[in-house]
């Protein structure tokens, strides 16, 4: 009996490099009577890739981008779908924070924070074209330089909504809504030469390109968007017809699996219909001031505005299942926190929802979780360091992030500050020197929770506003 | 740590009854005689050599087998310290500890230098020690991030491969993206 081990069956991965074991060569040194050209081809010499990819997926992803230059097989690995397949396997993917500011310029333009490292990476700017066939027909695939707006009155409307000043039409991407999913980074419409564009752009961090997706089936700037089954769904916003600027009650959701865009029904906006006059209703623009997905829903808050006035009307529910609108609960829809800010300001964070609700009277702010049982909005957090809630357009974002609320702002020194909201007890740890201390006023508990806010990392940016931002987990 | 089985004996039969296996005080347990790739022979406990999956469907699929298991992809130097690792491993199966565990895995490549590191990894896959690989492929990854490019082909011993030209562009870029990072 005994003989030799066999080297067949799948457990077996190895036959391509016994023969280098046999040469008893693990060596760095190139062994002569090794082929060449497979040794030369692999990733790592003495190593068959599939093992070399196992140790490039434990790196952090920050690493990546440095080590593309080791060699032609490693640039093309980091950019490979198949190195961040086994990340994912291995459950060493990384969640970063992707943020979109607006430089003194009006330049849009967007970066990443890995959060271990504490490292800042600048994406690659948003291709800065307009497709033809948005602009212009009769000129397919012609691709024309963004140049400025012609100014057409884009409307006190937005101005309004938003509190945008100025340059709105000018701005490439001024008013473009972003979304991520299935581990990309999109950019949909906006405004571009005062049109509003369909066009929808996508980031891949795995390549780090933009590329072109299909277009939405409509023009669009300031709408909605929100990630529900693995989908994207956008609704309302505004469109720039010929008839001027028009707001939408419009959706549709996009399938990062097949690429393509598929109608959803339009808000019905009941509400709506409820003004009591035919003049009213004509002045009256029905708009969507939010979407959250939240327990397998989307949840849209809505207000009626004519310019300078805007009235919250509550809001409606999509449900997939039914692929139908129903009404938001009263409380919900009426208590809904700083609906009209026009920035990212509700998240779901392990399934509860919250809300920012920003008091203009003082430099601080709340967040509110609501209680579906009692269908109001509690305040979950009574104290939000928030150096200025008036001076900038969109001077904070509110987003989940490692499973935790997280706040993006300018702090005093005008840095971009990303604090982190840590609810513990008060027998938890002391307080570190970048803690800003803050007591929560449960109105339901016991008030023993307090909640520090941790400032994880904060950048210099010059003068630029923060407009977006979304998370990758890659 | 014991290191008994570092030096290879040609040993003769065992034919003692093992009635306990994965015990850390079996010292009379069944021993097991492997031959590495350049003919040394070990002289392994059984409960260690079940750790390696090979060896185990080898005895699954000849039960009876007394012979010595020829490992012809396996040279003496790393397959020591491949052994090492799995006397340490088997004393966690009777008594799991995660924390001990981590521990004494982190003590056990910290030892180590990057080329036992390297020169175990094809060791462990052939061997199909899923817990040592994973340990091997942890650490190479820690000693190389945060590492400049020429560390690593150095480490590795890679060719550069890019032009200068490519690789100063690659280069640009990253210095563009991450504008204040600095290399080691």
């Amino acid at each position: 009996m005994g003989g030799v081990l066999s080297l067949g069956g799948p457990k077996c991965r190895t036959s391509e490099y016994n023969e280098m074991l046999n040469n008893g060569s693990c060596k760095r040194q190139k062994t002569s009577s090794f082929s060449y050209d497979e040794e030369s081809s692999r990733l790592i010499p003495f190593l068959p890739d599939e093992l070399s990819i196992q140790i490039l997926a434990r790196l952090p992803r920050f690493c990546y981008f440095n080590l593309r230059s080791v060699s032609q097989k490693w640039k093309a690995t980091f950019e490979s779908a198949e190195l961040f397949k086994v990340r994912k396997e291995l459950g060493s993917t990384e969640e970063w924070l992707y943020v979109l500011i607006k430089d003194e310029a009006d330049e849009l333009s967007w970066h990443a924070l890995d959060p271990l490292s504490k490292h800042w990476q600048r994406l690659p700017p948003m291709p800065n074209v307009v497709c033809a066939d948005e602009s212009k027909r009769g000129f397919p695939g012609l691709w024309l330089r963004n140049v400025v707006g012609s100014g057409i009155k884009i409307a006190e409307v937005i101005r309004s909504w938003l509190g945008q000043k100025d340059t709105l039409d000018q701005m490439p991407f001024g008013g473009c809504s972003n979304g991520a999913v299935d581990g990309c980074l999109y950019v949909l419409g906006g405004f571009s030469r005062a049109t509003t564009m369909r066009s929808v752009w996508r980031f891949d961090p795995i390549s780090n390109k933009w590329s072109k997706m299909n277009s939405m089936s409509t023009g669009r700037a300031y709408c909605k968007t929100s990630i529900l089954n693995n989908k994207l769904y956008v609704v309302g916003g505004v469109n720039q017809g010929r008839g001027g600027l028009t707001s939408l009650q419009s959706a549709e959701v996009f399938d990062p699996c097949t690429g393509t865009w598929s109608d959803v029904p339009s808000m019905p906006f009941s509400k709506a219909q409820l003004v009591p006059t035919a003049y009213l209703s004509d002045l009256l623009k029905p708009i969507a001031t939010g979407m959250t997905s939240y327990m397998g829903r989307l949840f849209v808050p809505q207000s009626l505005y004519s310019w300078p006035f805007i009235v919250d009307v509550g809001g409606e529910i999509y449900d997939p299942e039914t692929n139908s609108w129903a009404e938001m609960p009263t409380g919900m829809g009426e208590g809904w926190p700083a609906r009209q800010a026009g920035t990212k300001l509700s998240v779901v964070v392990d399934g509860e929802l919250y809300a920012l609700d920003p008091s203009a009277s003082s430099n601080s702010g709340k967040i509110k979780v609501y209680d579906q049982k009692e269908d109001t909005w509690k305040v979950a957090i009574g104290k939000v360091p928030v150096a200025d809630f008036t001076e900038s357009e969109s001077p904070y974002l509110l987003t989940g992030f490692h499973g935790k609320i997280h706040v993006l702002t300018k702090d005093a020194n005008h840095n971009i500050a990303v604090m982190q909201a840590d609810v513990r007890d008060n027998l938890g740890s002391p307080l570190s020197s970048t803690s800003v201390y803050a007591k929560s006023l449960h109105e339901h508990s016991d008030s023993s929770e307090t909640v520090f806010w941790k400032v994880i990392d904060s950048k210099n940016l010059g003068s630029a506003e923060l407009v977006n931002c979304q998370v990758l987990d890659v | 740590m014991s290191s008994s089985a570092e030096n290879p004996t040609l040993t003769t039969e065992i034919t003692k009854p093992s009635t306990e296996i994965a015990t850390e005080t079996a010292q009379s347990a069944k021993k097991i005689n492997l031959k590495t790739s350049d003919d040394q022979i070990f002289e392994v406990e059984e409960s260690v050599a079940m750790e390696f999956a090979t060896v185990k469907s080898f005895f699954e699929d000849a039960p009876s087998s007394t012979d010595t298991v020829p490992l012809p992809n396996v040279p003496a130097k790393p397959f020591s310290q491949v052994i090492e690792f799995c006397k340490e491993q088997i004393k966690f199966k009777a008594n799991p500890d995660e924390t001990e565990k981590k521990k004494s895995n982190s003590e056990f490549v910290k030892e180590k230098t990057n080329e036992d590191l390297v020169e175990m990894i094809p060791v462990a896959n052939y061997l199909e020690i899923k817990d040592l690989l994973d340990v091997l492929n942890q650490a190479v990854a820690d000693r190389i991030q945060n590492r400049s490019v020429e560390y690593v082909r150095s480490f590795f011993g890679i060719d550069n491969d890019f032009t200068s030209e490519e690789e100063a562009l690659l280069r640009e870029e990253h210095a563009w993206a991450f504008e204040d990072v600095d290399e080691d």
